[in-house]
Order: C-alpha cells, then sequence, then structure tokens
C-alpha cells in the first residue's frame, strides 16, 4: 500500500505520491466543520497525513491539522477507526 | 467600545433527544448572554442532525447548533460557562475566532449553503455578472 520496503534492510520507499497543492488557490478555506475537505488529508486509519503526502505548504499544512483536531473533538471526524 | 469586538463562532452538540424547550432555553440564555456583554448575534441556527463520528455518552447521532457573533470576550466565558454546568444536554461545544468565508463562490463544503451571497462583494465582478464582461477583462490584459 503506502509503504513498502525493499530488499531485508531498513529502507522504506514512499509510493504515494506528493503533488503540490494549495488550497489558498483554489479557492478553499480551512475550515474544521468541512469534513469533505478534512478527510482528505486522512488516512483510511484517519491519521493525519505528513506534509509530503499532502503536497500542502507548511502553512496550510499547519491549518489542516487543526482543523482536523478540531473536527475530531466534535465529533466530526473520528480520532481512529477503532472506536470504543 | 475602543476596538471592534472579535467576532465568535460557537459550534455546540445537543443530545438528540433534548426536547424542543430546552433547546429554547438554551438559545435563550446564550442570546441573553451576548446582550450583557454588548453584542449582537449575527446568526444562530441549527447547523445539523447527523452521526456522530465516535459515541459520546452512548449517542451515537447529535444536533449541531452553530452561533456566530460578535461581542466582548466575556460572552464567550458566560456561554461557555453555561455549557459545563449543563454537560446533560450539551454534549460538545467549541467556540473559535469566526473565519470569514472566502470571497469567489468557490467556497468549499457542507457549510457554503447557510452563507448568503451579500456578504461577498466582489460576486458582481466575478462569478455571475454576464459572460461578455469577463472575457473582457482576459483581452485587455492580453
Amino acid at each position: 500500500m503506502s509503504a513498502r520496503r525493499a530488499g531485508g534492510g531498513g529502507r522504506r520507499f514512499y509510493s504515494r505520491r506528493r503533488k503540490p497543492r494549495n488550497l489558498a488557490k483554489e479557492g478553499k478555506s480551512i475550515d474544521y466543520k468541512d469534513t469533505e475537505l478534512l478527510s482528505q488529508f486522512i488516512t483510511e486509519r484517519k491519521k493525519i497525513l505528513p506534509k509530503r503526502s499532502t503536497g500542502l505548504c507548511r502553512k496550510e499544512q499547519r491549518k489542516v491539522a487543526i482543523a482536523i483536531k478540531r473536527a475530531r473533538f466534535m465529533a466530526l471526524l473520528p480520532y481512529t477507526v477503532t472506536h470504543k | 467600545m475602543a476596538a471592534e469586538p472579535r467576532k465568535y463562532e460557537t459550534l455546540y452538540l445537543l443530545r438528540p433527544d433534548i426536547s424542543p424547550e430546552d433547546v429554547s432555553t438554551i438559545l435563550a440564555r446564550m442570546e441573553q448572554s451576548v446582550a450583557n456583554n454588548g453584542g449582537k448575534i449575527v446568526k444562530s441556527e441549527k447547523w445539523a442532525e447527523r452521526d456522530l463520528a465516535y459515541p459520546i455518552n452512548n449517542y451515537t447521532k447529535g444536533i449541531y447548533y452553530i452561533m456566530v457573533y460578535s461581542a466582548e470576550p466575556g460572552a464567550v466565558t458566560d456561554i461557555e460557562k453555561y455549557f459545563t454546568l449543563s454537560k446533560n444536554n450539551v454534549l460538545r461545544f467549541m467556540t473559535v475566532n469566526y473565519l470569514e468565508p472566502p470571497q469567489p463562490e468557490a467556497g468549499g463544503g457542507g457549510f457554503a449553503p447557510a452563507r448568503p451571497p451579500e456578504t461577498s462583494p466582489r460576486d458582481e465582478r466575478s462569478g455571475f455578472s454576464a459572460p461578455g464582461a469577463a472575457g473582457g477583462d482576459g483581452g485587455a490584459k492580453q
């Protein structure tokens, strides 16, 4: 899937490409209520994707991360897939 | 008032089986807190009724209400204090500085429909004007 091991060594390659992306240019504001947008930046297991995978600049990545955490608190997004 | 009072947005989650009377007392109480702190409410409405991402107090559903208002900071403390005291009905609440919606009509996601178009003065120039005018702009640049 995302990361796979090369040979027997410890090196990992991330096959998830990073396409540079700028939400401000797309005319989107980063709002914690916008779960549709935010769910693009979390993994299947609901973890926040790193910047290298989202392709966001550090400023926007930070805003997205904060928004995801706010959404999680308000139960708009899950913290994990194994809740309870 | 020296400076503009800040704009706040409070999203709060009520339990799904709350009685209409309780909702109206909460709403009235919030209005009062804002009024007492020299503020005014921009809007106060039901935002969504949806399944929760995880159960809270064994509730799997909830009703979200949202209020946008400008007031002195005292209003926020007052409202949040009230919410903590009414834990039975209010499952979650959060107040953030209000984020002005982006100007172009492209605005993202679920919150967009609730926004009246009158807040974006640029609409006439970009999105909704006659296509001829937009074409003219492009031509002028070249």
